[in-house]
């Protein structure tokens, strides 16, 4: 990394959890603006706790997340009404949350009624590109009850990047997802990275989508409520000290690509 | 809007009071907010809809309560009046308990049962879809967004409710005194004989508060909503039972006020 490295999400000793009980204590990251980042662990070591205090609905209890060097969420401070740097983030939650009550377009145009007033028809055009980004165009007036659970999460990721977002946080996009639309998937976090040298937070299980997709990784350990290691993902797999890493990405890529 | 708060588990370590103040204070931030907002028109539709289901779709069980009611008081009192040849009495006191009270209780007791039940568990299922997280991220603040519309809607939609139930109850009450003999006209003519048009607006003004405080005990119960298969479930019914106590503790209170002033 030069010198160049703008950073764009910053922890700083964070301990994130709810009420008194830390899930995963002492996070600290720093991710690189144009950086895809994913949140690694065991099902229930806090990936989605961690990225929940990452974008402000989880007070930390100790630490602090900065955003672009500007402190988001502070532990034991009373936080701002409407953070301005809220309009820097997109996020898609682990089941997609669409509102059920609203057709894939209407939930799109949601995050405009933070904005100052615009035509109708012009937010409906930015909406539609995004839904055509994520293969949606089709479905625009269907209400998410009418599509399938992948189609969701792919329409939350449209939700989440129609204000073109600083930082993309994605809660396991491509988990439950066929191969194709997952590897579709790979393709547009990568084009999304590419064109506007967006931040990526991701939380996946995918080996295929992380090696395609992550430049680093963190590793969080459930039991230990620590992060175990963080580095580009090879390197996790090949040469990490810590077992449970290298068990994570074991048998099917590590020992493999070990045997020829 | 307070973006980062908790929203773990429903039972806060909070007094259930400072709870209800906190949302009431964000209630009114938010409704002072919605005054100056540039487009409260692109609302309205949201609210329309909301009304319709509180208060138009109501309106048949509201005046079946109404009309039972009134039957059945006016019946007993009736039968008792009727020893002393005084039944023509009942048309007096059907139309002045209606219009005082009777109308109010019946339509804030379907407002509660239809209306903040559906609130709680509408939103309690945004809650745990994580709807409400998603909206905040967005920046957009669910107490303005949700609560709102559904007050206003069933703060309007009661005392409408209200005028359902006391013409249902004045049927009720005919009915009873036809079969005793009197007429339309003679009915009609006893009825408004102890109450004034000042009653009628102080009720339906109470209508308006009650409403409101109905619409928010079930926004609020949703909101509250926590974790698991049963927490809809639970919040679904707290809002109904929430809502029916804070609404007699009003009316309780409306009626020392009411006295005490004179009225
Ligand atoms: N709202 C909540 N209140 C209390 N505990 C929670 C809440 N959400 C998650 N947890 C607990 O926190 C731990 C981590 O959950 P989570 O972050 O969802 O894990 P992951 O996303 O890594 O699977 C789990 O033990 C879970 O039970
Ligand atoms: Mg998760």
């Amino acid at each position: 990394m030069g010198e160049e490295r703008e950073i764009a999400l910053e922890t700083v000793g964070l301990d994130a959890g709810y009420g008194a009980a830390a899930v995963q204590r002492d996070v600290n990251l720093s991710i690189a603006r144009g950086e895809i980042f994913v949140l690694l662990g065991g099902s229930g070591c806090g990936k989605s706790t961690v990225m929940r205090t990452m974008v402000g609905l989880q007070p930390p209890l100790r630490g602090c997340v900065k955003l672009f060097g500007e402190t988001f969420a502070e532990a034991g401070t009373e936080p701002d009404e409407t953070p301005p740097l809220l309009r820097r983030i997109g996020v898609m939650f682990q089941n997609g949350a669409l509102f059920g009550s609203k057709t894939l377009l209407e939930n799109c145009a949601v995050p405009f009624q933070t904005l100052p007033a615009r035509p109708r028809a012009e937010i409906d055009e930015i909406c539609m590109d995004k839904l055509r980004a994520v293969g949606l165009a089709a479905f625009a007036g269907h209400y998410p009850s009418q599509i399938s659970g992948g189609m969701q999460k792919r329409a939350a990721i449209a939700r989440a990047l129609v204000l073109d977002p600083d930082i993309l946080f994605l809660d396991e996009p491509s988990a439950g997802l066929d191969p194709v639309t997952s590897a579709e998937l790979d393709d547009l976090i990568l084009e999304i990275r590419d064109r506007r040298r967006m931040t990526v937070v991701m939380v996946s299980h995918e080996l295929a989508s992380i090696f395609a997709v992550a430049d680093r990784a963190a590793f969080f350990d459930r039991e230990t409520h620590s992060t175990l290691d963080v580095g580009a993902p090879a390197a996790l797999r090949d040469s990490s000290p810590h077992p449970a890493v290298r068990a994570f990405f074991g048998r099917r890529s590590a020992k493999r690509k070990d045997d020829t | 809007m307070k973006l980062r708060k908790n929203t773990g588990p429903a039972v806060s370590r909070r007094s259930a009071l400072a709870g209800a103040a906190e949302f009431c204070g964000r209630l009114l931030a938010a409704a002072w907010r919605a005054c100056f907002a540039r487009d409260m028109r692109s609302r309205l539709p949201d609210f329309a809809g909301i009304f319709l289901r509180a208060g138009a779709q109501a309106v048949p069980v509201t005046m079946l309560v109404g009309f039972l009611l009134g039957f059945i008081i006016a019946y007993m009192s009736a039968a008792m009046l009727n020893k002393f040849g005084a039944e023509i009495y009942v048309a007096d006191l059907i139309g002045l308990s209606l219009v005082k009270e009777l109308g109010t209780i019946v339509a804030a007791i379907v407002l509660a049962a239809r209306s903040a039940s559906a609130f709680a568990a509408e939103i309690g299922t945004m809650v745990v879809n994580d709807e409400i997280s998603a909206m905040r991220t967005m920046g957009i603040d669910p107490v303005g967004y949700l609560a709102l519309p559904r007050i206003a809607a069933g703060a309007l939609a009661l005392p409408l409710l209200s005028l359902f139930a006391d013409l249902a109850g004045l049927a009720g009450g005919y009915l009873t005194l036809s079969l005793f003999g009197y007429s339309a006209k003679v009915f009609l003519a006893n009825a408004f004989e102890f109450c004034a048009a000042g009653d009628l607006v102080t009720s339906l003004a109470k209508g308006l508060v009650f409403g409101a405080a109905i619409s928010a005990a079930g926004c609020r119960c949703g909101l509250e909503t926590g974790r698991g298969a049963d927490a809809v479930g639970k919040s679904t019914t707290a809002a109904v039972v929430t809502s029916l106590v804070l609404f007699i503790a009003m009316d309780g209170m409306f009626a020392l006020l009411l006295s005490a002033s004179g009225a």
